[in-house]
């Protein structure tokens, strides 16, 4: 008998291990707020998003765990001090190992489809799962951050809320990391106003007191940012994300140290060309380009206006490369600059929900 | 023989909560129809970035060609109401639909974004559609001009001496509700991919869009148009040279 009852409890066992409806972990969707001139975000079917998930994503992107001698976290680079890049041109590694690029601003990445400056990778997740094992960044083997993260009971318990297992890996974490990083959404500058104006969009009472605001200097510079024989910016950086998904060669060097993207694809009429970049929160994400050779926006606009570079894969687009640059004087790079301050948003900047849970 | 019965309720119960095949399998695949526009220079493919001569030795090179097709039709019925062709990043593709060559005959369309939402919320459209922003990208103007219809970059040489210096640039952004045009295919023809997928492709020639006999484009002098004021000219010798050399061969 008792030999019966045990063959009944083992079936029932198996039968129960085998209903994959019942896991016992019930994650709640996350409502992401896009703006309303926003296209919807495109969110990808194995990683949908849900309140744990960012939660856990929001403590791993402060986690200095995920480097080598526990000294950096995601955030070290991309500081929410400095609009979530970094002030310095160069970011340091791990034991202040320079890499070779600036890091980017992290803002609006759930719209992007390229990644990195030579966007080598296509999707947001791919991407996280980079600067761990780089020497020059957080310069540790994934297994040993997992390591690490395992042997925190707390982790154990949000991975499994997150995701239903408490043997997460690498891809758990890059997938908690990316629901964050989607959630981080930009579209409340006094840009945002202007451009739902231009484009008829009704505007809500508190985006029609901002829109009171915008000074006719910002108008102006908005005006010549725009304008064909005035700064010429818009080709490149446009629509609500202020950028294009491309890669340009905006006329930096006559020739290349850094081959950008074509050293991926190894295709020559790529040299010198990198991911177009937003201009969302410029102001606050000195230094500038790829390699942070521009110090202010000052020097931007002077690159621009008197200091392109001809060589054989500059953009077409720069459409006055053949006299240096558009040519703005002191006035019109005065107002360009007022312009390029209205991408500041101070709501997203200032967002408690991407800042450190325990600061 | 109890215990063989209980075996044979659990392995009962086991084979129960497996999960069955996808009945897919037997289904048969559905018939659907591409339409490819194949970039050309005179015979050739044309492929980006490459240096190709012009009548009076002058090189170029072509580094973005993108237009939009609204409402392609074929007797009467719109098979396909907006696509983008983009060659750099999606290659000869115009679009896939489901359907059967037989319902395809011909092809009516416009070269262009329709007036009725040329200015419309560009974010507001399905997310699939062609005119999304997130898909439109950099073929829409921000301020409410609306889509770029038609984006033909390239660079030139035009001194003809032997060194290659291809710092001359063409910018060409046909838009605005004033310039879109019609295009008319009344024989496609069909080639069968596999057993459910047919192809139709047309050609663009490049070298006629450029030198067309009629208005042929000066690339020394008419060199740039974002369809502004001032620019009514080329812009539309821009558009009315783009629609010639698209042809189904």
């Amino acid at each position: 008998m008792n030999r019966l009852l045990l063959v009944v409890l083992a079936g029932f066992i198996v039968f129960q291990a085998c209903r994959k409806d019942k896991v016992g972990y019930t994650p709640t969707p996350y409502t992401l707020k896009v703006p309303s001139h926003f296209p919807q975000m495109p969110i990808p079917a194995d990683n949908p998003m849900t309140e744990e998930g960012v939660m856990l994503g929001r403590r791993l992107f402060y986690e200095t765990k995920l480097s080598l001698d526990n000294s950096i976290s995601c955030a070290s680079c991309h500081a929410p001090e400095n609009a979530f890049s970094d002030p310095n041109a160069l970011s340091a590694g791990v034991n202040g190992t320079l890499g070779t690029r600036n890091s980017m601003a992290l803002v609006n990445l759930g719209w992007q489809n390229r990644f990195f400056w030579d966007g080598r990778v296509s999707t947001l997740e791919e991407q996280i799962l980079q600067p761990v094992p780089n020497p020059v960044e957080m310069h540790q083997e994934w297994v040993q951050a997992i390591s690490k993260l395992k042997a925190d009971e707390s982790y154990r318990n949000q991975f499994y809320q997150a995701f239903g297992t408490a043997d997460f890996d690498s891809t758990h974490v890059s997938k908690a990391i990316a629901q964050f990083l989607r959630t981080m959404i930009s579209g409340t500058s006094k840009f945002d106003v202007m451009y739902k104006h231009e484009n008829s969009l009704v505007l809500t009472p508190s985006e029609q007191q901002l829109y009171s605001t915008v000074t006719p200097e910002e108008w102006a510079g908005y005006d010549l940012f725009k304008s064909l024989n005035g700064a010429d910016c818009f080709h490149c950086h446009n629509g609500p994300l202020m950028q294009v998904q491309k890669y340009s060669n905006n006329g930096l060097d006559a020739t290349f140290t850094d081959l950008g993207r074509g050293a991926i694809t190894g295709n020559p009429n790529e040299n010198g060309k990198f991911k177009v970049p937003t201009l969302r929160n410029i102001a606050l994400t000195a230094p500038y380009m790829h390699d942070g050779r521009f110090a202010t926006l000052d020097d931007v606009i002077e690159h621009y206006s008197t200091g392109i570079h001809q060589s054989s894969t500059i953009d077409p687009l720069i459409e006055f490369a053949s006299q240096g640059g558009v040519q703005l004087d002191a006035e019109q790079r005065q107002l360009l600059k007022a312009f390029l301050l209205t991408l500041t948003d101070e709501h997203f900047v200032t967002n408690p929900d991407f800042q450190p849970l325990n600061p | 023989m109890r215990y063989i019965l209980t075996i044979c309720i659990c392995s009962l119960v086991l084979a129960s909560c497996k999960k069955k095949k996808d009945d897919a399998e037997t289904v048969a695949d559905p018939d659907t129809l591409t339409v490819n526009v194949q970039p050309v220079f005179g015979a050739s493919p044309l492929v980006l970035d490459q240096t190709y001569a012009l009548n009076d030795s002058t090189g170029i090179q072509f580094t973005d060609i993108k237009f939009f097709m609204s409402n392609a039709s074929s007797g009467g019925t719109v098979k396909k109401d907006y696509s983008l062709f983009d060659y750099r990043n999606t290659s000869s593709l115009l679009f896939t639909i489901p359907g059967v060559s037989s319902d395809f005959t011909e092809l009516n369309a416009l070269i262009g974004v329709p007036a009725s939402v040329n200015h419309s919320d560009p974010a507001a459209f399905p997310a699939a559609s062609a005119l999304n922003i997130s898909n439109a990208d950099d073929m829409h103007w921000a301020w409410s001009f609306g889509y770029i219809f038609i984006k033909v970059e390239a660079r030139a040489d035009t001194i003809p001496d032997g060194i290659p210096l291809f710092d001359h640039t063409l910018t060409y952004h046909v838009g605005s509700d004033a310039f879109s045009g019609a295009v008319s295919f009344p024989d496609l023809n069909w080639t069968a991919a596999s057993t459910h997928h047919s192809v139709s492709t047309l050609h663009l020639n490049m070298e006629q869009f450029i030198n067309r006999a009629a208005s042929p484009i000066n690339i020394r002098t008419e060199v740039i148009t974002h369809s502004n004021a001032g620019q009514e000219a080329l812009t539309a010798k821009v558009l009315s040279n783009f629609i010639a050399a698209l042809t189904a061969p």
